[in-house]
Order: C-alpha cells, then structure tokens, then sequence
C-alpha cells in the first residue's frame, strides 16, 4: 500500500493530498513550547536532598504492615496486591504538608470486611501507610456505632480519646473521609456525650485538599515490569509532573495528563511507567503540580509521593 | 502534490541521527519537518482546522514528554502520526462543544475562503473531498487519511490504530467504495 496500487488509489491519493494542499497552519512551535512543563530543578533538588532517602529508608517495615493479608508468592508479584474476597479498597484523607500549609491527601488502605461507610473512620485511627501524612484522630477517637446517612447529613460519634477542640483540619478529615466512603458529598454531625459538637459541611476542595494525590502505587507496593500510576490533581495545563528517584538521584521524569484543570475540583490523571529496566530495590515517585510560572509565582508545587519495590 | 513553495523552514543543522536528541532537539527537529503535514492528516479526520493545529500540538507535546522513553527515536513520526489520529478521534466525541466553539470565534476550514472562479472550483472540490470524509464511520475515515494521504502500508495503518491488518483492508476497501461512489464527478474511469 505504500504505492497505491491501482488507478482508483491514486485518484483518490491525489484527491485526499489536493484537499489540504490549501491548508497552511500557523508556527505554533513558541506554543508548544510555551506548553512543556516546568522541569523546577532547584525545588526538586531540596526535595531529593534528605526526604527522599529518609522515606525510602521506613518503607520495608511499612509495606509488610500494610500488607497483612497479601500472600507473598516469590517471583510472582503482581502489579497491585491482589487483595483476598473480603478485602476492599477503603479511602480515607490524612495530613501532609504542602506549600500552602497543611493540607488532606486521599489514600487508599484495604480493610477487610469494609460494610459501611464509615470504615475509613477506623483508617484515621489506625493512620496513614505513607511516612509523609499524619492524622489528627488519635486510636479510639471514634465510638463503634454504625450509622447511615441520613438527608445528607450522617452522624459520627467521638470518645473521650478524640481531642478536645478538634481543629478545622480534623473536622474536613472526617468530613472528607466520611463523604468518599458513602460515595457522596455529607454533612457530618459531630457528637460528644449526648450533644451535637458541631454539624459540619465539606470545606471547598481547592482550599482544603493538596492539588495532587497518589492512589497508586500504594505506599512500599512491589511492582515489575511496568508501574501503574493514578491519582487526582488540579494543575495548571493539567500537568501532572513526575519523578523516579533512588538514592537521592533522578533517574527518569516526565508527566501525566489529567481529564482536567481549572474548576473547583482535582481530575483524574493515570499512566504507567517502565520500570523494566530498574535494578532491584527501593524507589520514590513523586508526582508534582506544575503552576505555568515556572515557580516563580505563586506558593510553589504540591506533591505527593510513594516509595515502590523492584525485586 | 506540494506546490506549496512555502517550505517548511529548514531543520537546524545539528547531528542528524535522532537517537543521539535530547527532548528539546527533538522537538524542534521532527516540528521543523512534519508539523504542516500533521496538521493537514488532522484536517483529513477532524476538518477544522484549528482544533487540527491543537491537536497536532498536543502530539508535539506528547512526544516530548515521552522522548526519552521512546524505545525507538527513528520511529518519532510514526508515534506523532498514531497521536494525531487518537486525538482526532477523541475530539470528534466533543463535536458539539467544538462547533460552537467554531462559531464564537469565527474561526473556519479552508473551504469557507473565497476566491476566483479557478480557486472557487479547487475550493468546492477540496470541500467535497473532505465533506466525502466526513460522512465516513471514524475508522474507514482515519485509515483512508492514514493510507492516501500519509503513504502508510497496511502493517503500518494496523499497527498505528491498534487493530488487526485483516480491519484495516476491510476498512480500506469500505472506505474507498463509498468515497468512488460520492466523488464520482472527480473520479475518471480509466479501467
């Protein structure tokens, strides 16, 4: 076919060419340009400088705890752990850093027998599988009563282990985490000793979530052959850039598109990386907001991380 | 075919063997040779010519973001090919959003210029072909742009779109009746 073979293929050959013989686009490469992310070295190298050594260096004891039910089968590692029937996926939004202070990261733990909603409650208590996020929830914060939504509005029930004065931050935690684990938007109605605390709405996205989170790899996941990359994010152009990182040194970048940027709410962004070529070990993705200014406006790019295994 | 004699401006003299490219070489480079070409394949599928330059860019912008991992850098215009007709066709979903889009900003295809009598008869028959296009199912309209206009051998077309090489000749031989059949007046029968 790279000829055309016959008198009708090159009358049609020729009529295809002749109608966009016409069409004379404009020099858009100063666009394209314009376009390619911000490779921001100089915060990616503070980034690199001590953190990531540190989290690669907790990982092993993490990815066995978080992995109870995870049969090891030697040499046969799945991209994503396979969980057993009874495990699911449970959400749950914890603390981390980012440049505009503290803010909520979703993250994904599996919890067996997860029958209501209000699962990922336990998953404030228990915290977080990744080093960097923290909850304000200390263990036994919440009472074992189950309820559903009810009018939007669901109600969580707090002991005496659960602080004092829970701060905005704890609240949305619950708010944020509560609302993924019934699939809807929720009021929360805060109840302490026989009285509503307080009934609290979701706070807006944008000024309470980081601009990017991780869903996968999860924190100290084993992975070969290809890494599977997903999670949600607000940035500008829909760049989502990425690192791959061992011993404090990059070793490959580049970066995702999300479904979306701009609005009031993160999109989705997926991809996957080849790490075929990787020598066993430890390794830290980072994925990063891109703000268009190369930093030099703004307060700077959001991140997110997760150490992986190769074997 | 190309009588163009705006010539693309010429490649800047720097080693011609693209494995040895950075990402920003590379973008330049492969810009400098295929750009008009790539926006033309998208006019082929999508027709307006503006959302062809947006996703030619997108590729452009793909394929830097990808260089470094692309396992094969003498394969570039193949991948920014398969790009280009991918996106077409996810814009194509969003047809509504981009015919008002078309009509708030004025913006149009080449068949809506004007001219004399002699460009007026190019202009209709342009504007046929690509009308002829259009009425195609996706498929048979991406493998007609990819085969006539492109060149592609049918392992190529396959490989670009992802299906069988048996789809792509039933493809190819559909799509090419039904465009016999519209633009029979420019068609002459010379068997």
């Amino acid at each position: 076919m790279n000829r055309p073979e016959t008198e009708l293929d090159q009358q049609l050959a020729d009529l295809l060419r002749d109608a966009v013989a016409d069409v004379e686009p404009a020099d858009r490469l100063a666009d394209v340009r314009a376009r390619i992310p911000e490779r921001s070295t100089r915060r990616w190298a503070a980034i690199t400088g001590g953190s990531a050594l540190a989290v690669a260096a907790t990982v092993t004891a993490i990815a066995l705890a978080s992995q109870p039910s995870a049969p090891d089968t030697d040499g046969n590692i799945a991209n994503e752990p396979e969980p057993t029937p009874d495990m699911s996926a449970v959400p749950a939004y914890f603390v981390g850093q980012t440049p505009t202070g503290e803010r909520l990261y979703r993250e994904f733990q599996q919890v067996p027998d997860a029958v209501t909603g209000l699962a990922g409650l336990g998953l404030l208590e228990s915290g977080p599988a990744d080093p960097d996020y923290s909850s304000l929830w200390p263990d036994g914060s919440f009472e074992d009563q189950l309820s559903d939504p009810e009018a939007g509005v669901v109600h969580v029930y707090l002991t005496d282990e659960a602080p004092a004065e829970p701060s905005d931050l704890a609240l949305q935690q619950v708010v944020y985490t509560v609302g993924a684990g019934f699939q809807e938007p929720l009021d929360v109605a805060f109840h302490r000793g026989g009285s509503v605390l307080a009934t609290v709405e979701r706070a807006p996205q944008l000024d309470t979530l980081s601009l990017v989170s991780l869903s996968d790899p999860s924190e100290g996941q084993q992975v070969s052959g290809t890494l599977d990359v997903n999670g949600v994010a607000n940035s500008y152009e829909a760049n989502v850039l990425w690192r791959l990182v061992a011993g404090g040194e990059e070793i490959d970048g580049g970066y995702f598109t999300a479904e979306g940027y701009m609005g009031e709410k993160l999109f989705p962004f997926a991809g996957d990386i080849d790490v075929s070529s990787l020598a066993p070990g430890t390794y830290t993705l980072i994925v990063e907001t891109s703000d268009g200014s190369g930093g030099t406006e703004g307060p700077g790019a959001y991140s997110d991380s997760r150490s992986f295994v190769i074997e | 075919m190309h009588s163009h004699a705006t010539a693309a401006p010429a490649p800047i003299a720097v080693n011609d063997e693209p494995a040895t490219w950075d990402a920003d070489t590379a973008l330049e480079q492969l810009y400098a040779l295929h750009w008009r070409s790539l926006v033309r394949l998208a006019v082929l599928v999508v027709r307006d010519q503006a959302q062809a330059e947006e996703i030619a860019q997108d590729a452009f912008i793909a394929l830097h973001a990808r260089w470094r991992r692309l396992r094969d850098p003498d394969k570039a215009l193949a991948y920014l090919r398969q790009t280009v007709v991918n996106r077409s066709r996810s814009a194509l979903r969003h047809r509504a959003v981009v015919h008002r889009h078309v009509q708030a900003t004025g913006s149009a295809g080449p068949v809506d210029l004007p001219g004399s009598d002699e460009t007026a008869v190019a202009s209709e028959r342009r504007a046929r072909v690509l009308t002829a296009l259009q009425a195609l199912p996706d498929r048979q309209r991406e493998v007609m742009a990819l085969r006539y206009y492109a060149g592609l051998s049918e392992a190529e077309i396959a490989d670009a779109l992802g299906i069988s090489r048996g789809a792509v000749k039933s493809h190819a031989s559909r799509g090419a009746a039904a465009l016999r059949a519209t633009l029979t007046d420019y068609l002459e029968d010379r068997s």
